[in-house]
């Protein structure tokens, strides 16, 4: 397509293309790559011959210091693994580390911590919608997005005290009750998020160009997704109906009435569409929660903070929960002290961006964009 | 039917079955092939002695998960053949802790830079001592003891 | 400053010697006095249409950056001046204490160049439209045979300004922005021509003048409607605006040809296509829309207002939609535009030949 293409003159140092092929680096510092991602992409024209992801730039090795204090320490790296949705990764750990010390959580805490995972992920998806809009050169919903997720950072704030790293659940419960304040903001925030949430659908979904860009975009088909270890919404897109809440239930999910949306399309739109209708199904779920929450206390009071860092366990723990970007769980090994022996993270973005190379081949560049944004990483998770 | 050398479980349930590093590729086949068809993950272990290295499967039809165990001195057969997946993860724990997976196509560190010394998630890794990641004029990155203007 | 000053009185004389016949001091006794009256006149006329094309730039990207942030719920300019409207010239203060940076192994000279040859034309552009018809003071800087014919030239010479700027950055992002410019150009230039063409069919004239008077009684966008439509959304695609932003796409090619531009160099490319903007709003609304025909008002607040509203879309079409991938902006251009403005060609000739009073 391109031929021979020749820089102007400079000053004896003009590079003569004489292959068709050419190597351009996307990221890490790229507006659309979500971070530090970097991508080799071999291009023939527009065309992508060859895309081999590059990652790391954001390791800090969140499994050896979670090895290396008590086990609420750990905590605070597994909070900024994902970081726009903290919850759901300490939920992770949470769930592990009273798995492995047998620690029994009051009913209300559990139901807290399923309404707040829920609105993490509202938070999350809202964030890969904004930003995804953005990767297709739409500005607007971005800050539609961003308006409402402002929201759901509000409701966090009143509840656990902070924004974006929360630090909230602990092992036998949570940190602290939710207020009467924090009821009326999630009650009044379930009311009315479904039409704006309608409004932004259809600012991408009835746009002719945004669903000519991404239909038939990035595909991966379901023997790719098993092959890859791809997992959540992805995997769902590509006609594998399975959701942790669903097929092994943790917390009350199986107590709470909600669809697994699912597509058999498997490409970049067919994640669109499962992604929106996901975060209608975790409207219907904190509604509900919000009708079922129990009086009584909010963490078991065997487990007061100075106890905590005194916790021993022994034996070994693998809770996989449904985090926004897919499986992710936490193996836990202990080896009789205070401090976990080994900290194993099962990252969903991690494997989910492995799929790159697949997903990539032969779509253009403005394809490439596209089929990363709707991969949803975040790197804290990929590269921990 | 390939031995198994012992079972237990994780303390939710999950089964975890050790395997003889020999028979760790057949073994895994023959489970891809009873249905097991997701490879989770794969992490290694140091304890110490010996390292373990542990592959998470799930059988997405039946949605049954176990946790195959291996013991190694820091080599195993590499996976990639049944799982495409399982490049990136063996990657990730030859660069962590260190294991080598024989006939992987592409074993190079993933999340540290190429040439950094050691394996973080050993248990003997030397935490104070610190290395510094500098840009090559390649474009790639390298590793040293010395500070230069890396960081 | 003094280099558009400079191009632009040089271009006059040009202008001005098509229009009349050239006339030697000596020759039929006209008084040397009234040729230097008749260029201070043409001076001022220049200094009018630049100040004014400058103003028309800052107003709309004021107007744009408000109507953008009240479209996604912010505030948008609010510091500097009376609801912020100064924001525009601390801009250019900023921009101009930036430093200048030329990545070492670009082309220098070509890299230079390049802002102005995207802002020079347009500013050119603005002389030959025709703000209004005020017998007296006439508005029209320039009328000649030929204007629309020059101004479409001015329009097509700024976007290889892009061209230049991305070729010369010696960057790969920059090159593959510097070719999407090429082929979007090429893709919407050729329709566009001909859609023109046919306009210039039915008023029988070159001249922007003749376009806008032969549009008195029925506006030619009622009998060209298909090439009203292919025309706008050529418009549209030459100033490279979103959804047709493919050499700047933001997210895939970092910034396409302008990525390694940065403080004035870059702000020339910013004020260029939003001037490049104005100019093509003038331009739909001189040929298709009658220009300052209309009742009641002078004929150049008919034209503000008609310019204004293709803004208005303009704005609107930038706010609202994603971008097109370039092998469904290259489709649209060749496999629908060009097979239409053909069409409307044929439309056109027609009514020349059958109706041609009417206009």
């Amino acid at each position: 397509m391109m031929g021979r293409i020749q820089f102007p003159s400079t000053g004896g140092r003009g590079t003569d293309m004489e292959d068709k092929v050419i190597e351009v680096n996307f990221g890490p510092q790229h507006p659309s790559t979500h971070g530090v991602l970097r991508i080799k992409v071999k291009l023939d024209g527009e065309i992508i011959v060859d895309a081999q992801p590059v990652i790391g730039y954001l390791h800090r090795n969140a499994e050896k210091l979670a090895e290396m204090g008590a086990y609420p320490k750990g905590m605070i790296y597994i909070d900024r693994l994902d970081y726009v949705a903290a919850l759901n990764m300490e939920l992770g750990y949470v769930l592990a580390v009273e798995n492995l010390m047998d620690v029994q959580v009051p009913e209300r805490a559990l139901w807290i911590r399923q309404m707040m995972v829920e609105l993490n992920r509202e938070a999350s998806h809202l964030i890969w919608l904004g930003t995804h809009g953005l990767d297709m050169g739409m500005l607007t919903p971005f800050f539609y997005c961003f308006r409402e997720r402002e929201r759901i950072l509000r409701i966090f704030d009143e509840i656990t005290g902070s924004r974006l790293l929360y630090n909230y659940f602990a092992i036998g419960g949570v940190y602290s009750d939710i207020t009467p304040k924090a009821i009326d903001m999630i009650k009044e925030w379930t009311e009315d998020f479904g039409t704006k949430l309608e409004e932004i659908q259809s600012i991408l979904g009835k746009s002719y160009i945004y669903v000519s860009r991404t239909k038939g975009v990035g595909t991966l088909s379901a023997e790719d997704v098993l092959s890859y270890g791809v997992t959540g919404p992805m995997q769902r897109a590509s006609g594998i109906k399975r959701d942790l809440r669903k097929d092994s239930p943790y917390l009350f999910y199986d107590k709470v009435n909600f669809d697994v949306p699912y597509r058999t399309e498997g490409d970049v739109y067919a994640r669109f569409l499962v992604r929106i209708e996901e975060m209608r199904q975790s409207i219907k779920i904190v509604k509900q929660v919000l009708e079922k929450l129990p009086q009584g206390d909010f963490y078991n009071k065997k487990y007061s903070k100075p106890m905590l860092v005194r916790l021993k366990a022994t034996g070994e723990s693998y809770v996989p929960t449904e985090s926004p970007k897919g499986e992710f769980g936490i193996h836990l090994i202990g080896d009789g002290s205070s401090i976990p022996y080994r900290v194993r993270i099962r990252s969903p973005s991690f494997a989910n961006l492995s799929s790159i190379p697949t997903m990539l081949k032969g779509y253009k560049i403005a394809d490439l964009t596209a089929a990363v944004s709707s991969i949803d990483p975040v790197f804290g998770e990929v590269d921990r | 039917m390939i031995p198994v050398e012992s079972e237990s479980s994780t303390k939710n349930g999950i089964k975890v079955i050790y395997v003889a590093k020999e028979n760790i590729l057949p073994f895994l086949k023959e489970k891809k092939e009873e249905g097991f068809d997701t490879l989770l993950m794969i992490s290694g272990v140091d304890y110490k002695d010996h390292l373990e290295v542990l592959y998470h499967l799930l059988s997405s039809k039946n949605n049954t998960r176990i946790i195959v165990k291996t013991k190694t001195d820091g080599e195993v057969d590499s996976v990639t053949s049944l799982w495409k997946g399982a490049d990136w993860h063996e990657r990730e724990t030859w660069d962590l802790v260190g294991i080598k997976f024989k006939n992987h196509p592409n074993l190079k560190r993933i999340l540290l830079a190429e040439g950094w010394v050691g394996h973080p998630l050993r248990k003997d890794y030397p935490m104070d001592k610190k290395q510094y990641v500098n840009l090559a004029d390649d474009g790639e990155d390298t590793v040293s003891f010395d500070r230069g203007e890396g960081y | 400053m003094n280099l558009f000053f400079f191009l632009m009185s040089i271009l006059y004389g040009i202008v001005k010697f098509l229009h009349i016949d050239f006339v030697p001091f000596t020759y039929q006794g006209v008084p040397i006095g009234l040729w230097i009256a008749y260029f201070i006149v043409a001076v001022v006329e220049v200094v009018l249409v630049f100040a004014l094309s400058m103003v028309a730039v800052i107003i709309i990207i004021y107007v744009f950056r408000k109507y953008m942030a009240d479209v996604q719920n912010r505030i948008g300019p609010n510091r500097v001046g009376i609801w912020g409207t100064l924001q525009l010239i601390a801009d250019v203060f900023k921009l101009i204490q930036k430093q200048d940076i030329i990545p070492t192994s670009a082309d220098r000279t070509a890299f230079r160049v390049a802002p102005y040859i995207v802002f020079t034309p347009v500013i050119l552009g603005f002389i030959l439209i025709p703000f209004g018809n005020v017998s007296i003071l006439n508005l029209m800087v320039v009328n000649f045979n030929y204007t629309i014919l020059f101004l479409i030239a001015f329009m097509t010479i700024a976007p290889l300004g892009e061209i230049i700027g991305g070729l010369a950055s010696h960057n790969k992002f920059s090159l593959f922005g510097a070719l999407r410019s090429a082929a979007q150009d090429m893709g919407f230039e050729v329709p566009m021509l001909l859609s023109l063409v046919s306009v210039i069919v039915l008023a029988g004239s070159y001249s922007a003048y003749d376009i806008v008077t032969a549009q008195r009684y029925i506006p030619f966008i009622v009998p060209e409607i298909l090439g009203f439509i292919v025309f706008f959304l050529a418009m549209i695609g030459r100033q490279s605006i979103p959804p047709f932003d493919l050499p700047e796409s933001g997210s895939e090619l970092v910034s396409g040809f302008s990525t390694e531009y940065s403080g004035m160099r870059y702000g020339i490319f910013y004020m260029g296509n939003f001037g490049f903007m104005a100019l093509s709003a003038f331009v739909v609304a001189v040929i298709y829309l009658g220009g300052w025909e209309g009742p009641i008002f002078p004929g150049t607040v008919w034209l503000v207002i008609k310019g204004m509203v293709f803004i208005f879309i303009f704005l609107l079409s930038w706010i609202s939609l994603g971008r097109v991938r370039i092998d469904h902006l290259l489709q649209m251009g060749w496999k629908y535009l060009l097979p239409l403005s053909v069409i409307n060609l044929l439309i056109s000739a027609g009514i020349a030949l059958y109706l041609g009073g009417l206009f």
